[in-house]
């Protein structure tokens, strides 16, 4: 090619004005990084210090929880065991009542007196007598014949209609439920209903 | 797998009438306390109360039968009436502020801290019981004496 000289793109003669800034401008401002990591580990020490300290506070609320239930077990198990004999008792003497025909020497609900039938070593014996427990230790008996369906009974769920709840009632209970509106008052907004 | 189920008898439930029998011991007053005003004085039961209910644990740890500790647990009721009159006869107002915000805020006693601090106030002065949490590690203030605990939140009030 010819030695023309070039044409570039240049700033015009005496520089552009102090308008322009054409300039990278990228300066060294705010907290360092020393300081932003500082800061975010001072805040994160507070809070994990203010968390372990909440744990330490819920298991010393814990402990008074618990204490508080300690303290009330002798009364509620003196009371529970006074129920027992009670009920214990009346079995026992209706039990009595029916086999007095059958067998007068019939220990009632009891695993530690001789029942006809069991034999020694296990075996199934009309004229052996034998106790189900050889131990010294108290056992419980686990089954119970309550009386038949002749019997008063209560509802199951009797406290259906309570007023256990009255401060924050059952869903399917709240007064607001009747025939008209079987899912309750439902609150619409005043414009859908003038449409 | 460990929720709980509550046992549904459909052919209804059964209800023992008969009273206590006579012949094992004479009747007694049953303490009738709802489980609120129960958890209020269970502090001040245990201190009223040691010897009654250490004797009558002991004998509970000898044998589950419940024939064995009957003279122990009436002694047991026989103390806690007594400390409830008392405290009918000296606290009665404290004791009833104190229960009822129990009883709406789930018995939960990080709820009810003023009320807590009235009650044994009254009951300190005019009956000389202490509130005592055992097991507090050495050095800590008890719960329910911190000044500034960090679980605080307005009770629901009782209506």
């Amino acid at each position: 090619m010819s030695a023309q000289p070039s044409v570039q793109d240049m700033p015009p003669p005496g520089g552009f004005p102090q308008t322009i800034k054409y300039e990278r401008y990228l300066p060294k401002r705010g907290p360092s990084g020393v300081v932003l990591f500082g800061g975010m580990i001072a805040i994160m020490a507070y809070g994990w210090n203010e968390y372990f300290k909440s744990l330490t506070e819920k298991k010393e609320l814990h402990r008074e929880h618990q204490w508080m239930r300690i303290n009330i077990v002798p009364l509620l198990q003196a009371e529970t065991d006074r129920d027992y004999v009670r009920r214990a008792e009346a079995y026992k003497k209706r039990e009595k009542l029916i086999m007095q025909d059958a067998d007068p020497d019939w220990q009632p609900w009891d695993l530690k007196a001789p029942t006809r039938g069991i034999g020694k070593r296990g075996v199934f014996d009309l004229n052996q007598a034998e106790p189900v427990y050889h131990t010294e230790r108290h056992v419980m008996p686990k089954h119970l014949f309550v009386p038949g369906d002749d019997g008063e009974r209560l509802k199951s769920q009797w406290w259906r209609g309570s007023k256990m709840f009255h401060n924050n009632p059952r869903y399917h209970e709240r007064e607001d439920f009747t025939k008209e509106h079987p899912r309750g008052i439902q609150h619409t907004p005043d414009e859908i209903i003038s449409k | 797998m460990t929720t709980h189920r509550e046992a549904i008898f459909v052919n209804g439930l059964w209800v023992e009438k008969d009273p206590f029998p006579e012949d094992i011991a004479k009747p007694i007053d049953e303490v009738g306390l709802t489980s609120a005003p129960m958890e209020s004085m269970a502090f001040f039961f245990a201190q009223h109360c040691k010897d009654y209910t250490e004797d009558f644990m002991l004998c509970k740890n000898e044998s589950s039968d419940q024939t064995k500790c009957l003279k122990e647990g009436r002694k047991v009721t026989r103390c806690a009436m007594d400390l409830i009159s008392k405290l009918k006869a000296n606290c009665d107002k404290q004791w009833e502020q104190h229960w009822k915000c129990m009883d709406t805020n789930n018995h939960l006693l990080w709820l009810c801290r003023p009320q807590e601090k009235e009650f044994n106030d009254c009951v300190f002065n005019k009956l000389g019981l202490t509130k005592h949490i055992p097991g507090v590690p050495e050095g800590e203030t008890p719960v329910h004496l911190k000044e500034n605990p960090m679980f605080k939140r307005e009770p629901v009030p009782w209506k």
